[in-house]
């Protein structure tokens, strides 16, 4: 469903975005104290704009993760395990994962962000929607359900077939 | 029905992380498991998510992302390489020379920034790899890094002891900070002491003697990086930045150094470098956010009362409490962040604490120090978990090195619990107390 | 019927309003005998203000203490608070808040999820730094750390300083380190903060007012009994007596522990702030909402 040039796409546009905001934290903070100390008048908006770029760094930054599979975990016990086992371990850990994407990010967040944009609530400094800022949650959310699902699909074939699939891992 | 949400808590967060879930996940999960059964599923899911994010707006955390990403230019960019040179020849011909260098390190850095997880991520960052160089097994050296990166919270400046400062009431932060000096430079030596007995014993390497020659081409060669120590530090005393901004100048300046000054960074590997940080600071950062959801939902389910009233319960004697006291706080640091772990059980435990006679400062310094252990172990430790991304070593197979130091911290707050003069000797010697 | 109504707010334990929100609970429970229950959370346990509104929203918390500045972001209308010397003096704020306009804002937000059930005067805010500040020349080139709203921002750069958005936890050290050159608040929160040891000069320009607020949660309002309601105001309306007195009290104690501590208080030329800020009121007079607002404040000072 989403393999080769798509996917490739996909990590490519969010990690780019990523890289883009991670940029702006430095430039904003730098900017931060070069107003402050060099010129003397202490910029008003950086501090507010530094915080939400690093929600939508860490957040996006999150489902990225999840894509390349580097979150941390604890693989006492996964690691020992072997052929169908294994594989049927990748399908609970996936499975749950999109489960959490699914229920608390994508819909625990959609919930939270329609009440955030109902009440028009502002940011203090900067005096944007609070929605800009909470928008990240679903989003990443989704994201995060996308590649889950991938790897969910990738495990379950792997467990409906595991020979083949054993013969793939030693080949690359 | 009391004890029911924490074992559902606990009880599904271990199930899970034994399982293989990835550790945020698992938080994240049990906070809303357990939090299903004190509020409605569908709004516990809304607060755990926006606990995602706005656990995420404080503009401290900003440091995470920034000595990270510092952490990687120095090490990609030849700063790292000039500035452990430099130590080589400096402490090379102790045992174990290049852990202490790490310790000394975190002790410097920590006490600028003031965060145990920017020291750990900058300092292991750049060590471990040299350490691994010389010899050090990575497990060895991350182990001495993460038990080392907290002193910089005992030693000033530290936000969580205005934290604590504000949240006890009629504490003065400058006491505190002055307070702070001795346990913190004090859990340093006994993480370099334990550091030497295991190198001696293991035959850890020993740098040769290096000739007067040699010696001088790496001090001049370290000095522009060590300019970023010197950047970092003046700044921060000479009120250009705070500590959190410092962060932010630390990767511009190595960023210059590295690309325009050493070279040894191109401009088209800088999306690469940058990306790498991104993934260090992601998998951090959601801990933090998703740790925040799940002590919300301790606090909501009265779980620290409910473990506090039962234990306290047990003695009146000052010396049997304040051992309780020091169980329940370690037991705390387990599960809990220091930040909300200072603000919930500050004002439960300060008042036995004067009760039985114990000053509250010295009282804060002995509740920092037991924290900064919490803030070492899994499955909510900040700094264990950047510990373990910077080095690439699994948070299981670290558990096993990280033990004799754990032993030298805990020697550490016994002494700090048990001499009050540890803490109160330099603030009286400078009348602040 | 049994009820147990939960609290969740920012301050620590021996803040006035703390203690006013623990009376508040006693009271609560006195009056239904025993039946309802508040149980509070202090010190941003649950997280800060805005968090706890949203929580307040979505039906995971009953009440918070929230001040006009925190509200502005839910409800444009507080900005009249962060209006510099618009209230004469400190009847002028309270025929304010428990007159019609008070009444008119407190239901502002109900729609949003909250509304206020009680309120609290809160004294002024003032300037300390280390050195004295008379007139707005001795502001020149100061760095002072505010709450970063726009209209802040533009009170302090008139005013002749400089507006810098340090956090609040963060601005003990910045002083110290010279970051910054010194904050604005009241007299009870300079000295919680313990920021008096480190900006000896304490200049009572009293630029803007303060307002705390008990926020209710619309929905838990609703679930209750016409009683429980009953009890509530009762309970509310005790808070608010026994809060100005204590806080008067406080007041009196942290001037005191602040002199003790070597604080100077400086008189200041209030008449030349007033002026230096003028621009920023006709600004806002330009908005026919603001204006309708300014001036219904204006009338009940006169
Ligand atoms: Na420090
Ligand atoms: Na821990």
């Amino acid at each position: 469903m989403l393999t080769g040039k798509y996917r490739r796409a996909l990590d490519k546009t969010i990690g780019t975005i990523c890289t883009v905001l991670m940029v702006l934290l430095v430039v904003c903070v730098t900017w931060q104290v070069f107003s402050r100390y060099i010129l003397n008048q202490p910029s008003t908006f950086t501090d507010e704009l530094a915080r939400f770029s690093m929600i939508w760094t860490a957040l996006l930054g999150t489902a990225y993760c999840v894509g390349t599979q580097q979150h941390l975990a604890i693989d006492l016990l996964t690691s020992s395990l072997k052929g169908r086992k294994k594989f049927f371990n990748e399908i609970y850990i996936n499975a749950t994962i999109l489960g959490f994407a699914a229920f608390v990010m994508v819909f625990g967040g959609l919930k939270l962000l329609i009440t955030v944009h109902e009440s028009n609530q502002l940011s203090p400094a900067m005096q944007i929607p609070m929605s800009f800022i909470y928008i990240v949650l679903p989003l990443s959310g989704a994201i995060t359900c996308l590649y889950s699902t991938v790897h969910l699909i990738q495990a379950i074939k792997n467990f409906a077939n595991p020979e083949l699939a054993e013969a793939a891992s030693k080949e690359s | 029905m009391d004890w029911l949400v924490p074992a559902v808590l606990f009880g599904s967060f271990f199930f899970l992380v034994f399982t293989g879930i990835p550790i945020a996940f698992s938080l994240g999960i049990s906070a809303v498991i357990a939090g299903g059964f004190i509020l409605p599923v569908d709004v516990i899911m809304a607060i755990v998510s926006q606990k995602m994010v706005s656990g995420l707006d404080r503009f401290a955390l900003l440091a995470i992302p920034f000595f990270i990403l510092a952490g990687v230019l120095m090490n990609n960019g030849g700063i790292a390489h000039r500035l452990i040179n430099l130590s080589q020849v400096l402490v090379g011909r102790m045992p174990g020379s290049l852990g202490h260098v790490n310790v000394m390190a975190n002790m410097l850095f920590g006490s600028i920034s003031g965060s145990s997880s920017a020291a750990a991520a900058a300092v292991g960052g750049t060590m471990g790899p040299l350490q691994k160089q010389a010899g050090f097994p990575p497990e060895y050296s991350a182990a001495i890094n993460v038990t080392s990166c907290i002193t910089g919270l005992l030693i000033p400046p530290s936000n969580v002891l205005i934290i604590y400062a504000v949240t006890a009431g009629g504490v003065s932060v400058a006491t505190l900070f002055m307070a702070g000096y001795v346990p913190g430079i004090l859990m340093g030596l006994s993480i370099m002491v334990m550091g030497a007995i295991i190198s001696k014993k293991r035959g850890y390497p020993v740098s040769e003697r290096p000739t007067l020659e040699h010696v001088i081409k790496v001090v001049l060669d370290a000095i522009p990086s060590l300019l970023l120590i010197f950047i970092v530090m003046g700044g921060i005393l000479g009120g250009v930045f705070t500590a959190t901004e410092a962060s932010a100048i630390a990767v511009v300046y190595a960023f210059v150094l590295s690309v325009f000054v050493y070279g040894e960074i191109k401009m088209h590997d800088m999306p690469r470098i940058i990306l790498d940080s991104v993934v260090t600071t992601a998998i951090v950062l959601v801990l933090v956010a998703v740790s925040i959801g799940m002590s919300w939902v301790m606090t909501r389910a009265d779980i620290p009362y409910l473990i506090t009233d039962s234990l306290l319960a047990m003695s009146e004697s000052p010396l049997v409490l304040l051992l309780v006291i020091n169980v329940i706080l370690l037991i705390v640091g387990v599960f809990m962040d220091m930040t909300p772990a200072l603000l919930i059980f500050t004002p439960i435990f300060l008042p036995v604490a004067t009760e039985i006679g114990m000053d509250p400062v010295h009282f804060g310094i002995m509740m920092v120090v037991n924290l900064c252990i919490g803030l070492c172990t899994p499955p909510v430790g900040t700094a264990l978990f950047v510990g373990c991304s910077v080095s690439g070593v699994k948070v299981q197979d670290l558990i096993g090195p990280m033990m004799p130091f754990f032993l030298s911290l805990l020697v550490c707050l016994a002494l700090v619990t048990a001499l009050p003069q540890l803490s109160l000797f330099l603030p009286s010697l400078f009348g602040l107390h | 019927e049994r009820a147990t109504l939960r609290l969740a707010h920012n301050l620590d334990p021996s803040h006035t309003l703390a203690q006013t929100f623990d009376k508040f609970a006693d009271d609560v429970k006195e009056l239904s005998g025993g039946k309802m229950k508040i149980r509070i959370y202090p010190s941003g346990q649950m997280g800060e203000t805005r968090e706890v509104l949203e929580m307040m929203q979505q039906g995971a918390m009953d009440m918070t203490k929230g001040f006009a500045g925190e509200l502005e972001s839910f409800e444009p209308s507080y900005f009249v608070f962060n209006v510099p010397y618009l209230f004469n003096n400190d009847q002028h704020l309270k025929d304010v808040i428990y007159g019609d306009v008070g009444a008119d804002l407190d239901k502002l937000t109900a729609g949003k999820g909250f509304f206020n059930l009680a309120s609290y005067a809160g004294g002024t805010r003032s300037i300390y730094t280390n050195k004295p500040i008379r007139t707005p020349e001795d502001m020149a080139g100061l760095k002072i750390r505010v709450m970063p709203t726009p209209t802040t921002n533009a009170m302090i750069e008139l005013m002749g300083g400089a507006p810098a958005p340090i956090p609040w936890g963060e601005t003990y050290t910045a002083i110290q380190q010279g970051v910054i050159d010194g904050a604005e608040n009241n007299e009870p929160s300079y000295i919680s903060s313990r920021h008096f040891e480190v900006s000896k000069y304490f200049s009572e320009d009293q630029h803007t007012v303060v307002v705390d607020y008990l926020v209710f949660a619309t929905k838990t309002w609703e679930g209750l009994s016409e009683e429980q309601r009953a009890i509530l105001i009762q309970a509310a309306e005790n808070s608010e007596k026994f809060q100005q007195e204590l806080w008067d009290k406080q007041v009196v104690e942290a001037r005191a522990m602040a002199k003790e501590a070597g604080t100077e208080f400086v008189e200041v030329d209030k008449a030349a702030f007033r002026a230096a800020v003028q621009p920023l009121i006709d600004d806002l007079m330009k908005d026919e909402n603001k204006r309708q607002w300014i001036e219904r404040i204006q009338a009940a000072g006169k």
